[in-house]
């Protein structure tokens, strides 16, 4: 690599860093989502103890 | 529990069902604002002339009755968080399949964030990267059903 090159690479590492920062917050949002839902299928699954459905949630 | 308020709720109704029920269910859990549902002609030559839409009137996905597409923002909105907007992307298009999943709605959504659909459930947030597409962050609309 030349130094023209390097320098030009080094210029475009910056905007790739904060789109892989934007699809790693895409998917930790779609990850979260994921996970709530879980947890809701969870919470309406679980046996109701005395007619209250028990607040405790599984750790994912 | 998040509400909408009355303008959100207003600009909600002019949508399809599938984008009010997916919305109605991300409110309860995330709070946030419809800026946009259905476009007259007036408001789509605006956003058009603004650079805010690539289409012409009537062919904006925000011109059809009910609207295809909404535009939500996080609730409250910061212009300088993309982290937050893409989190909440995110988060919505897994609503949205969920959702789908369980057949309360009939459509898949498309995000402005990931200009391509969900195809079976595999998620590609790459897509406008790869392909230089831009961002339209709080856009999401029906893709429609074959």
């Amino acid at each position: 690599m030349t130094l023209e090159e390097i320098d030009k690479r080094l210029q475009e590492i910056p905007a790739v860093l904060d789109q892989i920062r934007s699809e790693q917050n895409q998917l930790l949002g779609y990850k979260q989502a994921l996970l709530d839902m879980e947890d809701e299928k969870i919470i309406k699954d679980e046996p109701k103890d005395n007619g209250k459905i028990k607040k405790e949630k599984m750790s994912a | 529990m998040p509400k909408f308020g009355s303008k959100s709720r207003e600009r909600l109704d002019t949508c399809h069902p599938d984008l009010q029920t997916l919305f109605n269910a991300v409110i309860e859990e995330v709070d946030c604002s419809v800026t946009c549902g259905y476009r007259n002609k007036a408001d789509q030559d605006k956003a058009f002339a603004s650079g805010n839409s690539k289409a012409v009137y009537p062919k904006g996905k925000h011109n059809s009755r009910p609207s295809t597409a909404v535009d939500v923002y996080p609730y409250p909105v910061d212009f300088d968080d993309l982290p937050r907007f893409h989190y909440f992307g995110g988060w919505v298009l897994a609503k949205a399949e969920i959702l789908r999943n369980v057949g309360e709605i009939t459509h898949k959504i498309k995000w402005g964030g990931m200009w391509r659909g969900l195809d079976n459930g595999k998620i590609d947030f790459s897509y406008n990267r790869r392909r230089g597409v831009l961002d339209d962050l709080p856009h999401f609309e029906l893709i429609p059903n074959d």
